[in-house]
């Protein structure tokens, strides 16, 4: 986390946006990368998500792609809103 | 020279401006590129999933758009105001319209199902917390909002503590 200096100055795991690290659409990309050797590279992924996505995720999880590899992965919530991120930013 | 110096200066923005726009227009060109190439992949993806479960997907059901308190539920018919048929929905065509919904509804109904395993359930019965779905290589892979990260933290907050020889 030292990498991202925005984030990096919360100290507590349960503030926003680090709380993201807790959310569901969250853990289950290292859970998938756990599986695969800890990296998605060249990987495209698309996540169904039963909720809608909250700020604190939309900061955090380009980070985390970028840690597991920097998949392409869409996120779909239960509305039918997309986006997708790579390069750690979101794409649309 | 004198036109040079008269002129160079003034004739120098516009190619600035020009360059600039060019970069702009080769970035958005990319990105675009980037994009076509995972839709591609997930229409591939899409594919791989409605063979193995088949789908139940009807691009003409009515649906409650975002932005309404039931937003993205299914209608039995379209004659409320707002609700939209399910392949006219946001995405660039019916085409990208069509595989989201698909892959969206099947994923909605896998979640389901995991959730019947008393997973993320209160007592009595309602569902809480939220659950993630993806799938890789024929593997379902599910994520919960969690109080205990364990994954995460192996792989993305402290890599090289859990990297070491074993």
């Amino acid at each position: 986390m030292r990498k991202y200096p925005e984030i990096a100055g919360i100290a507590n795991l349960g503030h926003i946006p680090k709380n993201a690290f807790f959310h569901a659409e969250t853990t289950v990309l290292p859970r998938a990368a756990h599986d695969y050797g800890g990296s998605l590279a060249g990987r495209t992924l698309h996540v169904v998500v039963d909720r809608v996505m909250c700020r604190s995720c939309e900061r955090i999880l380009p980070k985390v792609g970028l840690e597991i590899g920097n998949p392409t992965v869409t996120f779909t919530d239960y509305t039918g809103r997309t986006r997708t991120m790579r390069d750690g930013q979101w794409l649309q | 020279m004198l036109f040079a110096s008269a002129f160079g200066r003034s004739l120098r923005p516009p190619d600035d401006v020009d360059e600039s726009a060019r970069s702009q227009a080769d970035l958005e060109a990319s990105r675009r590129a980037v994009m076509l190439a995972h839709r591609l992949a997930l229409l591939d993806i899409g594919a791989q999933h409605f063979r193995r479960y088949g789908s139940h997907y009807n691009p003409n059901q009515p649906r409650v758009p975002a932005g309404h308190p039931d937003g993205g539920q299914w209608a039995r018919d379209g004659s409320r105001a707002g609700v939209q048929l399910a392949a006219g929905e946001k995405g660039g065509g019916s085409g990208w319209a069509f595989i989201i919904g698909a892959l969206l509804k099947l994923g909605l109904e896998l979640i389901k199902e995991k959730r019947k395993g008393k997973i993320l359930q209160d007592l009595f019965g309602s569902d809480e917390g939220t659950v993630a779905w993806t799938r890789i290589d024929d593997n379902d892979i599910f994520g919960y909002n969690s109080d205990r990260p364990n994954i995460l933290r192996k792989i993305v907050l402290m890599p090289r503590r859990c990297a070491g020889p074993s």
